[in-house]
């Protein structure tokens, strides 16, 4: 909004509106969200590669004195109702879910990548061909599909990631797609051929980088959607088997008890949005800076 | 001296009027952006006076502030803008201070808003009708039925053909000149005193833009009061009673249009007026000085210098009888370029001029074999080069190159300077890395930029320096010919003035040919030994650049040389119209 005021004595602004609003720029500096999504990250790493820093307890010892007890001092996260450590078993299941998050989102990056750029590259007849079959693909919803993976081929870990990885592939294809079009269309990559540079020296030097480069951001949004579906998976009871600790699982395990024993869903079930929160606000401003960088 | 005088005491000036009865004043006008920490200001304390029913023009290139000036007297500075003034009043009322609402009510009906870009201003989804009707209904303004009539009327008054059919068009159905007449049919609808037109002419065509500076001259006819932003001097003089030269945010002279363009008291307002390429400038320098460059002995193909015929040298590139058909979305074929044959000598430059789907750059491409011709022919340097297959062309496209209109998207936006320049180098002539650093940094002297830009991304580097960097990679093959495709017009006048003069200067150093693409008639006449004029993918008139612009033959050509707006200083001896 633009303010249209007389002029005043040298100096502009009045005095309390430029104290706020230099208050609220040194706030905006400091970027809360941002240093929170990052402390949380860094915590959710350690978990996943040194479990055992962060907790002495072991996830699958079986304490019977001790069973669904509310989170106190001794428990911070509650125990289930075998009396093991929520907290143990949400920090040794870390690197699970994200064993699964990764390699789901790769699997779906690997697959969009190839099918993206064959697509973008090739004529009309194939770029068609691979346009109908992610369209057939993409009308299925994710979970329909990581649903009929998994009654094929069983509860597991690795189906999980291949279900999630397919099904998430086809949206991420189209967008690289795209992406390869619109860079196939630049200037400069007409530019290139019209100094004579052959054309799988343009795609490796032009092509390829800029049309990678906005799915440095979708990945890392990629990576928490992943781990949502996943566990969705497990919830369900088609992810790892119990009593391994996974955060899905974990959601899945505390179903049966969740009127007396609100923790083994609220815990594991925060976990997990703290982690989708946490990667998606880094790759949100992993987007500016790099989107900022690319306007004039 | 005399002039920052001038523009801070308003009221001694020869604006003309009785400053009593002025229509809008604005004293010490003070705009800026941004946190008080990091405040720029981009006004900084303009004054002007006008009164009713003259035509103010402000000047000025880009980042000079005169949009946003124009845009304070509609409360349209947009977001963290700190407006202040002395005083601004329109028609006696004070406007500081105004909130929104009471801008709302001065939008449209006392200043009505013209701007540059018809087809982004406009609702593309719905009717202009709609459109034009809207600002009526929010001023309240009869009953739908009238406002429909109304609208038929005002759309009739701009010199929209047919109004009852076009009232029911969206933009995109309509030319780029109707569109133009539609937002000024938008903006006098509800009959304002004061309309402001912000570049109104910049995307059009010169016989479109002819007409709509007719219609905006009618307008003022009618006893509006006129606000015209432009950076075209051309335009200014036709138009304007007063001028206003702005640079940087402040009005470096101001003063009767005909005064300040005649005799400029100024040294920036001399700078500008030089810097307009026409006839009369052919063969001179455009810009003031240019930054010294080093003479570099990289292998002239040609000692011939400017105006070697075809006669003298082989022909670098021998076109005959293209033609390129495209489909449309009707199913039709439309044919784009027509039976198109060029001849352009070692040495020469060949200027290819028309309006806007003329199929100059259809024609541009075909003789970079980036588009192959339905029919007809291209011969490079001698040889066969359209229908060729790449891979015979491949080694020889290091003899043609080319120079775009917007250098960024023709940059990888990754790559530095050094690595865009390196990439054009013949790894076979520049083996070692060293001779490839000395070729980088000859190729950087020869456009006129510094060591200092080696590093640089093409974002970060001025619009000017974009196309020096664009003329380095142009010439970095050491080509015979450079397809020019309207390498200037992106530019500001100033900087402008730079790029073609050294373009001329790499011209007598190098003996490279240019095939100069522009629809800008005055820096075609500048630059170019012989011209085509081309319209609708026909080649209309073809010849040695002072026959086709002072003798033109076809009406087409005639035509287009007559809408072409000329500076008024010059329009007395101007060759162009003392020959008609």
């Amino acid at each position: 909004m633009s303010t249209v005021q007389p002029a005043l004595s040298p100096g502009g602004l009045p005095g309390s509106r430029a104290v706020a609003a230099v208050a609220w720029e040194r706030l905006r500096a400091l970027r809360p969200g941002l240093t929170l999504a990052a402390l949380a990250l860094l915590f959710i790493l350690v978990a996943a590669i040194a479990p055992s820093l962060l907790t002495s307890r072991s996830p699958t010892s079986i304490d019977l004195g001790a069973t669904l007890q509310a989170p106190s001092a001794h428990h911070i996260f509650g125990t289930d109702q075998a009396g093991r450590d929520l907290y143990a078993r949400v920090i040794h299941g870390t690197r699970q879910s994200l064993l699964i998050g990764l390699g789901a989102t790769a699997l779906s990056m690997s697959v969009a990548i190839s099918l993206g750029f064959l697509a973008g590259l090739s004529g009309r007849f194939v770029d068609g061909a691979i346009n109908r079959l992610l369209e057939v693909v993409f009308a299925f919803p994710v979970l329909l599909l990581a649903l009929l993976f998994v009654t094929v081929f069983g509860a597991s870990a690795t189906t999980q990631i291949v279900a999630v990885g397919i099904g998430t592939a086809p949206g991420y294809a189209r967008m690289v797609r795209g992406q390869v079009l619109a860079v196939r269309g630049s200037g400069y990559v007409e530019a290139a051929s019209a100094l004579g540079h052959s054309y799988p020296r343009i795609i490796r030097r032009h092509i390829f980088p800029n049309a990678m480069r906005p799915l440095v951001v979708v990945v890392t949004l990629g990576l928490g959607q992943s781990i949502v579906w996943a566990s969705s998976l497990a919830f369900l009871g088609l992810g790892v088997a119990p009593p391994a600790p996974e955060w899905g699982a974990l959601l899945d395990a505390g179903r049966g008890y969740v009127t007396k024993a609100w923790w083994l869903e609220v815990v594991p079930g925060l976990t997990i949005v703290a982690f989708a929160l946490a990667v998606t606000t880094l790759g949100r401003y992993a987007q500016q800076r790099l989107e900022g960088a690319n306007q004039r | 001296m005399t002039v920052e005088l001038a523009a801070r005491r308003p009221h001694t000036s020869d604006a003309g009027a009785d400053s009593h009865g002025d229509l809008l004043r604005v004293e010490n006008l003070r705009v800026g952006f941004g946190p008080p920490k990091a405040h720029r200001e981009v006004v900084k304390g303009v004054s002007f006076t006008l009164a009713p029913g003259r035509c103010l023009a402000i000047v000025g290139e880009s980042g000079s502030g005169k949009s946003v000036t124009a845009r304070t007297l509609v409360g349209l500075t947009g977001r963290g803008s700190v407006v202040q003034a002395d005083r601004l009043e329109l028609d006696g009322r004070d406007l500081l201070g105004f909130g929104d609402r009471q801008w709302r009510a001065i939008r449209g009906k006392d200043v009505g808003f013209i701007l540059q870009d018809a087809l982004v201003s406009l609702d593309q989804l719905r009717p202009v009708g709609k459109e034009i009707a809207e600002g009526l209904k929010l001023h309240g303004a009869g009953t739908r039925e009238e406002r429909a009539e109304k609208v038929i009327d005002l759309l009739r008054q701009v010199g929209v053909p047919e109004p009852e059919l076009r009232a029911r068009q969206r933009p995109d159905e309509l030319s780029g000149g109707l569109r133009q007449r539609a937002l000024i049919a938008a903006a006098l609808a509800l009959d304002p005193k004061l309309v402001i037109a912000d570049e109104p002419t910049t995307a059009l065509d010169v016989t479109v833009q002819a007409q709509i500076l007719d219609l905006l001259e009618a307008t003022k006819a009618r006893g509006k009061t006129l606000i015209l932003i432009s950076h075209d001097l051309a335009v200014v003089s036709r138009m304007a009673d007063e001028v206003a030269v702005m640079r940087d945010g402040e009005i470096v002279e101001r003063g009767d249009a005909r005064a300040v363009l005649r005799n400029p008291q100024h040294a920036y307002t001399q700078a500008l007026l030089d810097a307009v390429p026409s006839a009369h400038s052919r063969g001179q320098r455009l810009s003031p000085a240019s930054p010294p460059r080093v003479q570099v002995s990289a292998a002239p193909t040609a000692s011939a210098g400017r105006g070697a015929g075809p006669e003298i040298a082989p022909p670098v590139i021998q076109a005959e009888g293209l033609t390129k058909r495209y489909r449309g979305p009707d199913g039709l074929d439309r044919t784009v370029v027509d039976d198109v044959s060029f001849v352009l000598g070692a040495g020469e430059t060949l200027g290819v001029v028309g309006e806007s789907g003329s199929g100059k750059t259809t024609t541009a491409r075909i003789a970079l074999a980036l588009v192959e011709p339905d029919g007809g022919q291209v011969r490079l340097n001698g040889e066969a080069w359209s229908g060729l297959p790449e891979r015979q062309r491949r080694a020889r496209r290091r003899q043609i190159t080319v120079i775009y209109q917007d250098p960024l998207s023709s940059f990888d936006p990754r790559w530095s300077v050094e690595r865009v320049l390196r990439d054009t180098l013949d790894p076979a002539a520049y083996g070692s890395d060293a001779a490839r650093r000395q070729r980088v940094t000859e190729l950087l002297e020869l456009v006129g930029l510094q060591d200092e830009h080696r590093g640089r991304r093409p974002l970060q580097l001025s619009g000017g320096q974009r196309q020096r960097v664009a003329i380095a990679r142009a010439l970095g093959p050491d080509p015979s010919v450079i397809v020019c495709d309207e390498p200037v017009s992106a530019l500001d006048v100033s900087i402008q003035a730079q790029v073609l003069d050294l373009l001329v200067d790499l011209q007598d150093e190098l003996g490279v040919s240019y095939l100069f693409i522009s629809h800008d008639l005055g820096v075609i006449h500048h630059i170019s030994d012989r011209v085509l004029v081309l319209n609708e993918g026909r080649v209309v008139e073809h010849g040695d650049a002072d026959d086709v612009f002072y003798r033109p033959q076809e009406p087409y050509t005639q035509r287009l040389l007559a809408a072409v707006p000329l500076l008024e200083r010059r329009a007395a001896t101007d060759p162009i119209r003392s020959a008609r």
